[in-house]
């Protein structure tokens, strides 16, 4: 097989530039491999991912750098050769004569061709992809999954240590999504090299264990999925913003539908601090974010709805322990916080003794002349636990120059527009 | 459905059967004719022939053996030669473009073959070569016409089907062209070139089958030994060479063998259309698309059709001839249609 005495990563890929015609499409990558690895590929539509996967499968020639495959650059393999050691499975193929399911399978021993072992190689293959009842069956006949699974079957006939896959995940339920990485977690279990390029993040983040983020041509990032599902790499290479959830073994993102336009330099400059609690600020931080800010929060309770908000955005956030009133320090921290933003928003909280010191800063930020927007200051009144001084405070500010808006839409607003009127 | 166990035992049924019927057409052939003999005579001079010789008599005139010997029998030969050579090219490619509908007639392979035979015998080029011109210059002609259709139909390193078959139909049309044009610069050899153009059997000898038959068996036994590779070419150039096989040499030389057997089959027997097109495709819906059970399939098949074709084309109007390309694109006319019309249902 040419791979049993090879040392050192499986693919070793340096500088590898391609141009399809005229058209650069990778620009010199560079990526290791390791045998037995389960690595994701991913990136937005036309980053050259795909193309990437073509370079490892020897499909397309470099113009610069190279694709070495066990120290042997992937485009000088024979044909037979290289299909003993690399399994591909396209993003689609086309077979408009009608062989049955396993002579389609079958062809994937050719390169082993003649073996007695040919039978059992087809027959597990199917077994694997689940399409034993279906051996029979005319291809031309099957549905959209069943034929993505027929090409799963035929590359897993090769028997090769190592897999390519270009979005394997393509026309199949979520079942059988499933199912297929399943599949691959079970190949790479038994100590195949699988590369998978995927464009569901979450999915590649379930079963990859490394996974390269491929953007205009370049690795924009790589790193094991806890790093990648990083909502700033993530906006960087998708351009897109997402919420991370670290609760269970792997992450998971969710993106945030948005009308809002996007981040701008001037939103992300601006430093912006909520004051939170009682999950009455979780949709004002979520509306501030959809509009490319990154408020720093708190004090919140680590019991807080808010906190767990924050959390999910990755944002700054001051704790403190729950059912007490917040300890010094971190009134401290927060007074620290309230000086160096150039905006304070206050949140529609319910104020007891516990938390007025939210207001208080609030009061200061406003005589110091900073920006300091109350959401819903109108209800006040409802919200006050002390007897009226919570009440007091926000008049004060409100005398002292902050501003009060109806809802979070408004707030938002309202920093947007010191945002693009901030001198530069 | 069980496909697969069903396509062994389909295969081998049908294999029998084709051998059966072919050996009875092959009799058939034999016994009738415009001589004037009764089939009783024919195969009484036949078994004559086969045990004592041209020179042998019974109970049959005189002249039947040599006429069996020199007339029939090599007619019949070389509409068997023929008519598996344009199958097995058909099928290869219809294989090699991955398309149903290629064709050596529709793609232009057979025109260029004509221009080259045309060539032949109005210039009479390269005379040392003798009776051996026209086949090569046919055939050099067909590989031409490949490659011309071939590269047309080529965009960034993807075939399309559609383009192939507009490629074809333009470039046959071309060489149809000046191969119009050099018959009418020609009077003397107009006849000839029109006779050889209708495509026929009529003037089948010996040497032409001797000459014939040895590059068919080599092209038939080349697409043999390249049928698994044909199959894998099926999903397309990359997805094959993925599996393992060098596509672009393999189609290429799949390329050159089924116009060479095209050429073989053309150059002495003029155009014959369709014959490439229905055969292959009605076998494929019988043994299925394995080309290592098609070609044996279609080579029978077409040799079956095409003799048969010849035979109905020297007896219906007997004494007189229909040539046999008129009967064939007068049934494959109306079946490429019926295809058309199907696949653009499907």
């Amino acid at each position: 097989m040419g791979t049993a005495g090879h040392q050192g990563p499986v693919y070793d890929v340096r500088g590898l530039t391609v141009d399809l015609g005229a058209r650069r499409v990778l620009e010199s990558v560079d990526l290791q491999i390791p045998a037995g690895r389960f690595l994701g590929i991913l990136g937005p539509n036309g980053s050259g991912k795909t193309t990437l996967l073509r370079a490892l499968a020897g499909t397309v020639k470099p113009v610069a750098g190279e694709a070495l495959l066990f120290g042997k650059p992937t485009h000088t393999y024979r044909a037979a050769e290289l299909a003993r050691v690399v399994g591909v499975v396209p993003q689609q193929f086309s077979l408009e004569f009608s062989f049955t399911v396993s002579e389609m399978v079958a062809m994937g021993r050719y390169a082993h061709s003649g073996a007695d072992h040919d039978e059992t190689a087809v027959t597990a293959a199917l077994a694997d992809t689940g399409l034993g009842d279906l051996a029979d069956r005319a291809v031309t006949q099957l549905s959209g999954g069943e034929r993505q699974r027929a090409l799963i079957a035929q590359t897993l006939a090769q028997e090769t240590p190592v897999l390519l896959l270009d979005e394997p995940l393509n026309n199949l339920d979520l079942n059988h999504q499933l199912e297929v990485m399943q599949l691959l977690g079970r190949l790479h279990a038994a100590g195949r090299t699988v590369v998978v390029v995927l464009h569901d993040l979450n999915i590649a983040a379930q079963y990859c264990e490394h996974l390269v983020l491929v953007d205009r041509g370049r690795v924009a990032a790589q790193g094991t999925a806890a790093e990648m599902l990083d909502p700033k790499v993530i906006l960087e290479v998708f351009r897109v913003r997402v919420a991370v959830h670290r609760q269970g073994a792997r992450p998971y993102i969710t993106p945030l539908w948005t009308k809002a336009r996007e981040a701008t330099p001037e939103t992300e400059a601006l430093n912006v601090h909520v004051m939170a609690g009682g999950g009455a600020a979780s949709e004002l931080l979520e509306e501030l974010v959809l509009h490319g800010f990154t408020p720093s929060v708190g004090v919140v309770s680590v019991f807080d709805t808010d906190y767990v908000t924050a959390q999910r955005y990755e944002l700054d956030v001051l704790s403190a322990p729950p059912f007490q009133p917040f300890p010094a320090d971190a009134v401290a921290q927060m007074e620290d916080l309230a000086a160096h933003s150039d905006a304070v928003v206050v949140a529609p909280v319910f104020f007891s003794t516990g938390n007025i010191d939210l207001l208080r800063v609030a009061l200061e930020s406003a005589r110091r002349g900073r920006t300091v927007v109350f959401v819903d200051a109108g209800s006040i009144a409802e919200r006050d636990l002390t007897d009226g001084r919570a009440a007091e405070l926000v008049g004060q500010a409100l005398q002292a120059g902050a501003i009060a808006v109806p809802g979070s839409r408004e707030a938002a607003d309202v920093l947007r527009r010191i945002a693009d009127d901030r001198p530069r | 459905m069980n496909l697969g166990g069903d396509r062994r035992t389909t295969y081998r049924l049908a294999m029998t059967a084709l051998v059966v019927v072919l050996v009875a057409v092959v009799i058939a052939a034999i016994i009738t004719g415009a001589a004037g003999m009764s089939p009783g005579q024919s195969l009484r001079a036949l078994f004559a022939l086969l045990r004592r010789g041209a020179g042998a008599t019974g109970d049959f005139p005189a002249w039947a053996p040599r006429l069996l010997l020199d007339l029939r029998l090599p007619r019949i030969a070389l509409a068997i030669v023929t008519g598996a050579a344009l199958s097995t090219a058909g099928a290869s490619f219809q294989g090699t473009f991955r398309n149903p509908l290629a064709e050596p007639y529709l793609l232009g392979v057979s025109a260029g073959a004509a221009l080259g035979a045309t060539v032949a015998i109005v210039w009479k080029p390269l005379g040392s070569l003798g009776i051996y011109t026209l086949p090569i210059l046919a055939f050099v002609g067909a590989m031409i016409a490949a490659f011309l259709v071939y590269r047309l139909a080529t965009f960034g390193g993807r075939t399309q089907s559609a383009s192939l078959l507009l490629s074809g139909v333009a470039v046959g049309s071309t060489l149809t062209a000046i191969l119009s044009f050099l018959m009418v610069t020609t009077e003397r050899d107009l006849h000839t070139v029109v006779v050889w153009l209708m495509g026929g059997l009529t003037s089948a000898t010996w040497t032409k089958v001797y000459i014939t038959l040895p590059v068919v068996a080599v092209g038939f036994i080349y697409m043999m030994f390249l049928a698994k590779r044909m199959n894998l070419l099926l999903m397309g150039e990359e997805r094959a060479r993925e599996l393992g096989v060098d596509s672009q040499r393999t189609r290429r030389n799949l390329m050159i063998a089924a116009s060479l057997v095209t050429a073989a089959a053309v150059a002495f027997t003029g155009l014959i259309g369709f014959v490439g097109l229905m055969v292959p495709h009605i076998m494929r819906l019988i043994v299925g698309p394995d080309h290592r059970r098609l070609l044996p399939a279609s080579a029978l098949f077409g040799a079956l059709l095409l003799l048969l074709a010849d035979t109905v084309a020297r007896t219906v109007l007997a004494p007189a001839e229909i040539p046999v390309g008129i009967i064939t694109a007068a049934a494959g006319g109306p079946f490429f249609l019926y295809l058309l019309r199907r696949r653009g249902g499907a």
